[in-house]
């Protein structure tokens, strides 16, 4: 049996690997909310953004925390710039051209930071402040995990405050519900889109970011870790920040867990969770329209 | 006399909206039944709770004294049940040949068959053919029916559920966007069906009821607000209260 | 005498538009033997080919006739190979039992794996589809002992084709293997496409709902339809894993599926011809590319996609053929 101080790590360790996956997740839970787009290339845009940090750190020099905010803006302006031109071309396609379109997209994503930063795993400096761990009443933390955990919360916290709280919010919410009616009502669905789409992108760089010592920086991150992302998305119902919260959590946890108490399993626990999940509950765990 | 299709109590509810109430209808072999009603009454609920894409709240459906409640849709059809609908479903992006092929493949019960070219099989293809001949599309066999008129969409609607040789038709406002004409063709072609087939057909068109119903159910707000011959229904006051908008049942 | 009922059938028939051996076949054998005798040392290149083609067909099958959108059939043509390598290293050596044997087990786990998931439609079908090719590669992963993990398997004996043909360094006995199955595997495929079964599930590719109202158990059809795709897929990774003596966890990579898909988007779903071209293009340019520049290659695979996704959305065999249908429209009697 474990130790407490174990043990708590490893929720500490499984909470912030799940929050980063939230972030990610949120943006791709909207416009699929919204409009059903499937983009399959969204993890790419925390790929961006992590190494947009990167360039700016280890290239420019600039301190972490200035670096932070200033790649979440690039991959928006990014985002926003990609989702005016080439994803106007996407959403007139059937389901499944969305899926290979935006694969597409993934690929030239994956492509384009190969040639920019190599193919090697690559980690953005963190600073000092950041590293080692705190000693609590004889419990050992890892300092950046707890910054992520804060990090994150704050966020989700903020989204969940201009969701419920705000007239952009109670927009996002009717669009999500009934597109079809929002926009008989007068809301402009589709600005609604595009702003949500870059914000969606900014959380994903965020994400990225922050995540990049959980989720090392490489060409390939766009694809990789995007079933996992899906899967959050799937679970917590599309649309449902609130969902993807929760199955983001859980997946975290069941995967950090998993892979400390069956470590010949890795891996493989979280995919047969979500799978059984998928198959009981084909709506998610907040079914949302 | 077994009837050909009996519905029992049925009853439909959505959360609190009740969409069916309480509905009982028998329809006998070789009947000429027409549902009509006023619009949101439920009609096509009702054909949706009978081929059992729906299931009900409450109330049994029984096909040929058989209990088909609980069977799925597919099970259903292939003991005889079949339907067209009000907005056509077809196979858009396949020709018409190909379209009542799947209907005649699916009847003989080969459709799953993997040995030999479904192209080479003379049976399939005269039935194809014949099917096609009696609705005056044989010039079309080979034409995609996205490619067709509105109307002959409609005929080959109405081709998909004939060709399944069914015992009960149930027929979703079948003249919906005809012209006089093929308006016309489709009267005839019910009026030629054998009495092996117990025809239910939703319409609004009370031209086309009034001519080839021989029972009239009429139906107000998921509740039956009476059945009787053409005549009984034609004089009833309540029902031209219904249409007038005076009273509802 | 003129028999009329002859001019009806042949009407239908062509009405029923099932494939017909005509002038690609032939295109296809010439070039299957233009390769042997004319480019030698390309063999080992064509034998890809052939086992991508193999592939194509299997995906082609549930995609352009049955319409099950996958990501995940990386699946069964790892499967296939981890069968075959597994069988040629603890049973037997002979070739040709390894792919009934990669066939089988790759048809089993369609079967269990499509009476699963088969009910749902659409994007969360995609979703499980990526989800059991992604748990697949990680139990693969896992279970280091039985798949060698990362290092895959290796080290096991092909022996010669029917006892007298070994397999030699040059590929040419790899290369009529690979050319003798495929066309196996093609006539099998037509086989499928041209039988009821074919009209049947293209017509649950188009309206699954009507097809219920016909009286079709829809969720049956595909499950076989899925298992008779994976089988084929199967027989693919069984190939290339007796052909190059060496599977691993590549195999099962998402990057296998993404490809296959690609094979088939430039090629042309639905119409068998599409993969056969598509793969052809597909591995001829990657292994140019791979030549000058491997992960520059994934740009050229992007724009690949966008723009045929965007462009020409039934393909090339869809480009070609609707020029053709269009010709005949023109030359038709109004």
């Amino acid at each position: 049996m474990p130790s407490i101080s174990t043990l708590l790590s490893l929720f500490i360790d499984g909470a912030s690997y799940g929050m980063i996956l939230f972030l990610i997740a949120s943006g791709l839970t909207v416009t699929l909310g919204i409009m059903r787009i499937v983009n399959l290339a969204h993890c790419g845009f925390a790929m961006i953004g992590g190494y947009a940090a990167l360039a700016l750190t280890s290239g420019l020099g600039l301190s972490f925390f200035a670096a932070l905010p200033l790649a979440i803006a690039i991959t928006v302006a990014i985002g926003f710039l990609m989702e005016q031109t080439i994803y106007r071309v996407v959403y007139r396609r059937s389901e499944f051209g969305q899926i290979l379109m935006t694969l597409g997209l993934a690929y030239l994503m994956i492509a384009s930071v190969n040639v920019l930063f190599g193919s090697l795993l690559q980690n953005i400096p963190i600073p000092s402040a950041l590293t080692g761990v705190w000693i609590v009443g004889g419990l050992t933390v890892s300092v950046y995990r707890v910054f992520l955990v804060g990090v994150s919360s704050g966020v989700a916290l903020l989204m969940w405050l201009v969701f419920e709280w705000t007239m952009f919010g109670a927009k996002l919410r009717a669009a999500i519900d009934n597109p079809r009616m929002a926009r008989a009502s007068g809301i402009d669905v589709g600005r609604l889109l595009s702003i949500a789409f870059a914000a969606g992108c900014g959380l994903a760089a965020l994400g990225g970011i922050v995540g990049a010592q959980l989720l090392p920086l490489e060409p390939f991150y766009a694809l990789k870790y995007l079933v996992l992302v899906l899967m959050v998305v799937t679970i917590g119902g599309l649309g449902s920040l609130r969902g993807s919260l929760v199955a983001g959590l859980l997946l975290g946890l069941i995967d950090t867990f998993g892979r400390y108490f069956l470590p010949e399993f890795g891996g493989f626990v979280i995919y047969v969770t979500v799978l059984a999940f998928l198959l009981a509950r084909p709506g998610g765990l907040f079914q949302n329209a | 006399m077994t009837a050909a299709l009996e519905i029992r109590n049925l009853s439909k509810s959505f959360g609190g909206l009740h969409v069916t109430r309480d509905v009982s209808l028998t329809l006998e072999r070789g009947a000429r039944h027409a549902l009509i009603g006023p619009n949101g009454a439920g009609k096509s609920t009702l054909v949706n709770l009978v081929t059992g894409v729906l299931k009900p709240s409450a109330g049994r459906i029984l096909l040929a004294g058989e209990d088909i409640t609980d069977l799925a849709v597919a099970a259903r059809v292939r003991r005889g049940l079949a339907r067209t609908f009000q907005i056509n479903s077809l196979f858009a992006d396949m020709t018409v040949a190909e379209n009542v092929a799947l209907a005649v493949l699916a009847d003989a019960g080969i459709d799953a068959r993997l040995l030999g070219n479904v192209s080479h099989d003379r049976p399939v293809l005269a039935r194809v053919a014949a099917h096609l001949e009696r609705l005056n599309l044989a010039a079309y066999a080979d034409r995609l029916v996205s490619d067709l008129s509105y109307g002959q969409q409609r005929i080959v609607e109405i081709a998909l559920a004939l060709a399944l040789d069914p015992s009960v038709l149930l027929l979703d406002e079948p003249a919906a966007g005809l012209s006089a004409q093929d308006g016309e063709m489709l009267i005839g072609l019910l009026e030629s069906l054998p009495e092996t087939v117990s025809v239910l057909v939703i319409e609004h068109d009370m031209g086309l009821v009034f001519r080839f119903a021989e029972t009239i159910t009429v139906l107000v707000d998921g509740r039956i607000l009476l059945t009787g011959t053409t005549e009984t229904v034609r004089r009833d006051q309540r029902v031209r209260d219904v249409y007038l908008g005076r009273r509802h049942g | 005498m003129h028999d009329p009922s002859a001019d009806t059938d042949l009407e239908m028939r062509s009405a029923l538009r099932t494939h017909r051996f005509g002038w690609f076949e032939v295109a296809m054998l010439v070039a299957a033997a233009a390769t042997w005798f004319g480019l030698p040392g390309y063999l080992p290149l064509a034998t890809q080919v052939a086992i991508m083609i193999i592939f194509a067909l299997s995906l082609d099958l549930a995609l352009g006739y049955g319409g099950i959108e996958t990501l995940g059939h990386a699946a069964f043509f790892g499967i296939g190979g981890y069968a075959a390598g597994l069988y040629a290293l603890h049973v037997s050596s002979e070739p040709i039992s390894g792919l009934f044997v990669a066939a089988a087990a790759a048809g089993l786990f369609g079967l269990v794996s499509g009476v699963v998931i088969l009910r749902a439609r659409g994007l969360a079908l995609v979703m499980l589809t990526l989800a059991v090719a992604t748990m697949l590669h990680e139990l693969a992963n896992s279970m280091r002992s039985v798949t060698g993990g990362d290092d895959g398997l290796a080290g096991y004996t092909i022996d010669p084709l029917l006892g007298m043909f070994r397999f030699d360094m040059f590929g040419r006995t790899a290369y009529l293997y690979a050319v003798a199955v495929l066309v196996v595997v093609f006539i099998l495929a037509r086989f499928v496409a041209n039988s009821n079964f074919g009209l049947t599930v293209r017509g649950i590719r188009t309206n699954p709902q009507r097809m219920q109202l016909l009286g079709v158990p829809v969720l049956s059809r595909l499950v076989v339809l899925y298992m008779i795709s994976g089988a084929l897929a199967g027989v693919a990774g069984g190939l290339s894993a007796q052909v190059t003596r060496l599977v691993g966890l590549n195999s099962l990579a998402f990057t296998v599926s993404g490809n296959v898909l690609i094979v088939l988007i430039l090629g042309g779903i639905g119409r068998l011809h599409g993969a056969v071209i598509g793969a052809i293009v597909f591995v001829v340019l990657s292994d140019r590319a791979a030549a000058i520049d491997p992960f520059n290659w994934l740009f050229v695979l992007g724009f690949l996609i966008v723009f045929t996704v965007w462009l020409a959305p039934d393909g090339i065999s869809g480009r070609f053929s609707s020029w053709t249908r269009q010709l005949r429209m023109r030359g038709r009697k109004p």
